[in-house]
């Protein structure tokens, strides 16, 4: 089973922050857990906002991940990766909401491409939007694998073990989201227009 | 309850034929950089309040934790 997978129901986690047991003998590691636990934030919140259609819900699913990373501590295994590890809980939670709800929508409409503020030129704007109606298109497993391996700087293998699948199911979600993508934004017509420009 | 996250397991016979099977994309071509750059602009995005707030909130924990030690 998943990293906190097993754990009670949303509400009940961010209820409260539960007191961290004293033990001065772990006060240096729980100070090096807590300063990863921030550090990691920022790469969490790309997670989140990648897999979710909204950016809302994105930051529901970092606040409670990080409500049980905090409450659960002692679990993680000091000297381990603690990315994969909030990344898992993350992804836990989130497939855990999308079965319970069942109304995850696709966000064909581009609500929330207008719902993160995208610096830069039209070209880039443009491209960027393109890019999250694109990857809202895909089924959830997909888009998961897609940016893991392909923006989150994971291996197949440690991907292998957040999602708690094969490798090379990792691999096949991977290749399919990527020619999905591809399809959705034209880039292989226009890579292949490039190359026959250049010969 | 404790939990753990797994640590990397050996990799089967069956996920190695997989691995070799299933061609692996190498993610290094216009789509693995259009991800690339759209993954560090929403890493780059300012956090919301209310996680800087749930921070606080730890902190303040900590503090209250320390107090009574």
């Amino acid at each position: 089973m998943d990293p906190l997978s097993t754990l009670g129901p949303v509400e009940s986690e961010s209820q409260q922050l539960k007191p961290r047991v004293a033990a001065p003998a772990a006060d240096v590691a729980h100070a090096a857990f807590r300063k990863d636990l921030i550090a990691a934030i920022p790469k969490l919140r790309a997670f989140a906002l990648s897999l979710a259609s909204h950016a809302d819900h994105a930051d529901d699913l970092v606040q409670e991940t990080l409500m049980k990373a905090w409450n659960h501590q002692e679990s993680f295994q000091a000297g381990t990766n603690i990315k994969a590890w909030l990344f898992t809980i993350l992804r836990n939670e989130y497939f855990s909401q999308l079965r319970k709800r069942k109304r995850e929508v696709e966000d064909a409409n581009g609500e929330y491409a207008g719902s993160v503020m995208t610096p830069g030129g039209q070209e880039s704007q443009l491209d960027m939007a393109d890019l999250r109606i694109a990857l809202q298109q895909l089924p959830a497993d997909q888009r998961e694998a897609v940016v893991l391996v392909g923006a989150s700087g994971f291996s197949y293998q440690e991907v292998a073990e957040i999602c708690a699948v094969p490798v090379g199911t990792v691999k096949s979600r991977v290749n399919r989201a990527r020619n999905k993508l591809a399809a959705i934004l034209g880039v292989e017509a226009a890579e292949q227009v490039a190359g026959k420009a250049g010969d | 309850m404790r939990h753990h996250f797994k640590q990397p397991r050996t990799i089967s016979s069956a996920e190695e034929l997989a691995m070799t099977n299933v061609s692996a994309p190498p993610l290094d071509d216009m789509i693995g950089r259009r991800l690339r750059r759209h993954y560090e602009h929403l890493e780059d995005q300012p956090i919301p309040d209310r996680i800087n707030c749930l921070l606080e909130a730890l902190d303040r924990t900590e503090a209250s934790r320390e107090r009574r030690c």
